[in-house]
């Protein structure tokens, strides 16, 4: 059953001088929800996201935070954002950049800092000035500073950019534990699949400024799984697949995909296999694959 | 209160930012080269624009430091200013910070509203640094003593005195005045801080227009009209000149309708520069 709606966008759409860059993107996240906002780069996933924190105008339609439009200020102290790379004061400490930023978002404890500094692994080097931090140790800072008045909704827009493997590792357990631990909504703009695969359960398509899907990651992926087959006479299995309501492709001579989702219920590798076999297909090869969502994504894309 | 607390973190910032402190030093170097400048030319035994006087009688600290002023009010505050203020915006704007404070309740206008006040009141402590700092090395170099006045567009009246007990109020009068009058230099440089994402297209279009209207204000009246030149905001700028024909009992005394025209003039522009710079900040598109 849907939670109640953090954010909304209905038909958002922005044009820069005739072009359009995000064209009528409707998404709907809901409490509770680690949503993957999906796309290449360039895709206008970041755009959406200005829209949606009020940094960008909409062309046409429009966001809801929590019910109310971003113009609001108000809904903003419930929300903590990251908008592309981490945007920091150098000459400022750390602890100088948290106190800031947390008195504009209506101040925080000095026990509050510091327990976000213990989150992110920054607590001892806190006072130093952010110039001499690392891309990571900016990136965890910026992370700091969107926690800092307990947010409902975080916002991370490509949180993973030039990190280093542990520090991917990092952030990713940092972002499940968000979810699982604070109850916090997440929603994590990215264009590497495997980030939205692993830790989102919901998530939208976006390629060329237009949505192209939304939904659970684990439906999309189910509803695209397939079982590859060969088998001879070739043709006469396409047909006992086809009887069958699955669909059928050729991918290479010799091999068929069949999906598994056929429009008479679900086609089970075991089923089709006893098909075959009272049709007198010879099976020679049948493996149940679950796409990944880089295929699903591949796919869309090219579509779109 | 919400003002108070975004204008605290703008004079935070500024305080420290490396870069605010440029204005600071080159008010030191300004007045060690006036100094080493007035030594250089032997200015101590020269007339003034043929006006005779003992440079025995009008060269001191006083003197010294209000040379200081009326020349960095034309060379070097406006440098200072125009870098402060136009990095208000566009800096953030280029170093991806104006995001992070966009993303948080506090609105524009007030953000705006923020900055600008941030910006004067730095504007004032560099005014108020380098008076304070010429009057020191102008007392160490040359002593004490009353105030010899000699203003340029008041050439006509010559010379006047302010005696040592006046001139104090005199500075920090003028202090206000000249800090007041470069609010139009800030209006400007915010104005295009908030049309761009690059500092320096502020701070060169600032002082661009600033030196052109500055140098078509010096051209004489037979090549550029009085008509004309009244059209330049530099020619109003120096209002707060009359502060020292205030501090002059035997003079005509301030000139009111000048005053009047002068600050109505800047003020009307400095406020149009403000209002215009706030409805384009809260338009735009936060893109960088």
């Amino acid at each position: 059953m849907p939670g109640p709606v953090v954010l909304a966008t209905h038909d958002l759409c922005k044009r820069y001088r005739g072009r359009t860059v995000v064209d009528r993107v409707s998404i709907t996240v809901e409490r509770g929800d680690v949503y993957g906002f999906l796309g290449p780069n360039g895709a206008g996933k970041s755009t959406t996201l200005r829209m949606v924190l009020g940094l960008v105008r909409p062309s046409a339609g429009r966001v809801e935070l929590f019910g109310r439009p971003p113009q609001d200020r108000r809904v903003l102290a419930r929300v903590g954002a990251i908008v592309e790379s981490p945007s920091l004061y150098g000459s400022l400490s750390g602890r100088d950049n948290l106190r800031m930023l947390a008195d504009l978002s209506g101040g925080a404890p000095a026990a509050r800092l510091d327990e976000v500094l213990e989150r992110v692994d920054l607590r001892g080097r806190a006072d130093d000035p952010v110039r001499i931090y690392s891309h990571g140790m900016k990136q965890r800072l910026a992370i700091a500073a969107a926690l800092l008045p307990r947010p409902e909704l975080v916002i991370l827009d490509e949180p993973t950019n030039g990190l280093d493997p542990m520090g991917i590792r990092d952030m990713r357990a940092l972002v499940r534990s968000l979810a699982r631990d604070d109850g916090i909504t997440v929603l994590l703009s990215s264009h590497l699949l495997v980030e939205v695969e692993q830790v989102c359960n919901r998530a939208a398509i976006i390629a060329r400024g237009a949505r192209q899907w939304e939904g659970e990651v684990a439906e999309l992926l189910s509803g695209r799984r397939r079982v590859r087959l060969r088998a001879r006479p070739l043709d006469a299995a396409r047909a006992v697949a086809e009887r069958l309501g699955a669909g059928v492709r050729e991918v290479e001579p010799g091999l068929l995909h069949v999906t598994r989702d056929g429009a008479q219920g679900e086609v089970t590798p075991a089923a089709l296999v006893a098909s075959l076999a009272a049709a007198g297909v010879e099976v020679d090869e049948i493996v149940a694959e679950a796409p990944t969502l880089e295929e699903v994504f591949v796919s869309l894309v090219e579509a779109a | 209160m919400t003002f108070l607390r975004v204008l605290r973190w703008e004079l935070f910032k500024l305080y420290r930012r490396p870069s605010s402190y440029v204005g600071f030093v080159l008010c030191l170097v300004f007045c060690a080269v006036t100094l080493f400048g007035f030594g250089w030319t032997q200015y101590r035994g020269r007339e003034i624009q043929g006006l005779k006087i003992d440079a025995s009688e009008y060269l001191n600290g006083p003197f010294f430091a209000n040379f200081v002023l009326n020349i960095a009010f034309f060379a070097l505050l406006p440098l200072v200013v125009a870098t402060v203020a136009g990095s208000q915006l566009a800096g953030e704007a280029k170093d991806g910070t104006l995001r992070a404070l966009l993303v948080r309740p506090p609105s524009r206008t007030l953000l705006y509203l923020a900055k600008a006040t941030a910006s004067l009141i730095w504007l004032e402590l560099v005014v108020v640094f380098l008076l304070l700092l010429a009057l020191l090395i102008g007392h160490v170099a040359y002593g004490g003593g009353d105030l010899v006045v000699f203003i340029w567009e008041y050439k006509s009246m010559g010379f006047w005195r302010v005696d040592a007990g006046d001139w104090p109020a005199v500075f920090a009068l003028a202090a206000l005045g000249a800090g007041a009058s470069l609010a139009l230099v800030a209006a400007v440089a915010l104005l295009l801080s908030a049309l761009t994402d690059n500092p320096v297209v502020a701070h060169v279009g600032t002082l661009g227009g600033f030196f052109i209207s500055t140098v078509l204000q010096r051209l004489p009246d037979q090549v550029m009209g009085e008509a004309f030149k009244d059209l330049l905001p530099t020619t109003h700028m120096n209002f707060w000149h009359e502060v020292y024909r205030w501090a002059d009992p035997s003079g005509p005394g301030v000139d009111r309708a000048r005053l009047v025209e002068d600050v109505a003039w800047c003020g009307s522009l400095t406020v149009i520069c403000f209002v215009a710079g706030l409805w384009v900040f809260r338009r735009r598109d936060v893109t960088s």
